[in-house]
């Protein structure tokens, strides 16, 4: 809500609606802060840091090794990919939620962001299928170049 | 309506005829088909119903077996998220490479990674090593199928003749052979 410092706020409604609200908070709240705060330890955890191996195509066709770390790299840049794209969506979403009515001329930076990165995440892994690995977006990838280079750019990402 | 079996339709006449919605009190205990409450100081009644025994012990039994489990496993949650904690996400320090229990949050988690399950790090390795052997043997076995194939191409090769043969076998057969020769002879029909 309004962040209101000092004058007391005095709408009757808020006031009964905070108050519902609290027959279930603030008992919760008394005995998360009073109980389980203090007695928690702190330590620490980490985010993995993955090294960079060699690509798909930097790998040898009959080198599985190779082939088996590019396709585990291929997995991981989907997932955090499709992290990133989840973000921009959430931010769009976030600020159409807030700007109701005028949410397509408030947000269009947000908007077109998004697009673009979602147009991004789908050329790269969009189509590949339920077995989609790292051969077959590269496969992918040679396919839209000969096709690009027979019928011009598909879209202003790809120039 | 309640349709009455051969068996049972004395036994239905019977309640019919002593309208069982009122009382029936033998020896100062009412008997009654009619819902019970089972109020402490009415009056005392007998509920002639079939049995619920089954309904109630089977209950008894669930709750039971329920709590066996429940419990403890609640009390070590509870003592895991209150006493312990989950862990607060820190950036990496410089020269300093975590465990691999240590990338993962709540405490139970970090456990189970730490002595129940291998380190991921191993597990990858050894499918790694795992592939590179069997992608050796592949390569061994397509080698020899294309040598033999190219032996058998250009009749060039010897070897494409050579059966390989363990004279042990063979001695004992040749054996078996003159013994039967001596027992019955050469006479036999072609």
């Amino acid at each position: 809500m309004v962040q209101d410092g000092n004058p007391p706020d005095d709408n009757v409604f808020r006031a009964f609606c905070n108050a519902l609200y609290n027959t279930v908070d603030a008992p919760v709240t008394w005995f998360r802060e009073t109980v389980v705060e203090p007695n928690q330890k702190k330590y620490p955890w980490y985010h993995q840091n993955y090294r960079r191996v060699p690509t798909i195509d930097q790998c040898y066709d009959d080198d599985v090794v190779c082939d088996f770390e590019a396709n585990a790299q291929f997995k991981r840049d989907r997932a955090v990919d499709s992290e990133i794209l989840s973000i921009l969506r959430q931010r769009y979403e976030d600020c159409m939620m807030y700007e109701q009515p005028d949410h397509a001329t408030k947000c269009r930076s947000l908007w077109d962001k998004y697009k673009s990165a979602e147009e991004a995440w789908f050329i790269k892994y969009g189509d590949l299928g339920a077995y989609g690995d790292a051969r077959k977006a590269y496969m992918k990838q040679k396919h839209r170049m000969v096709w690009e280079r027979r019928n011009g750019p598909l879209s202003d990402l790809t120039k | 309506m309640v349709s009455w079996s051969a068996l049972g339709r004395s036994f239905g006449i019977n309640l019919v005829k002593n309208s069982l919605k009122s009382p029936n009190k033998i020896q100062n205990v009412t008997f009654t088909t009619a819902k019970t409450l089972k109020g402490s100081h009415g009056e005392r009644t007998m509920a002639l119903q079939p049995s619920r025994w089954q309904w109630h012990k089977f209950k008894d039994m669930l709750h039971f077996y329920m709590m066996v489990g429940l419990i403890p496993a609640g009390a070590l949650i509870f003592y895991c998220n209150v006493f312990i904690g989950p862990a607060q996400l820190t950036p990496i320090p410089e020269g300093y490479t975590p465990k691999y229990w240590e990338y993962h949050r709540h405490p139970i988690t970090r456990f189970i990674a730490r002595y129940i399950h291998n380190n991921p790090q191993q597990d990858y390795e050894k499918f790694m090593h795992f592939l590179d052997e069997e992608q050796q043997r592949i390569k061994l076995r397509a080698l020899e199928k294309e040598i033999i194939k190219k032996m058998a191409e250009r009749q060039d090769y010897q070897a494409y003749y050579y059966k390989p043969m363990v004279n042990k076998y063979l001695r004992m057969n040749k054996k078996t052979g003159d013994e039967l020769y001596n027992r019955i002879g050469d006479d036999y029909k072609d």
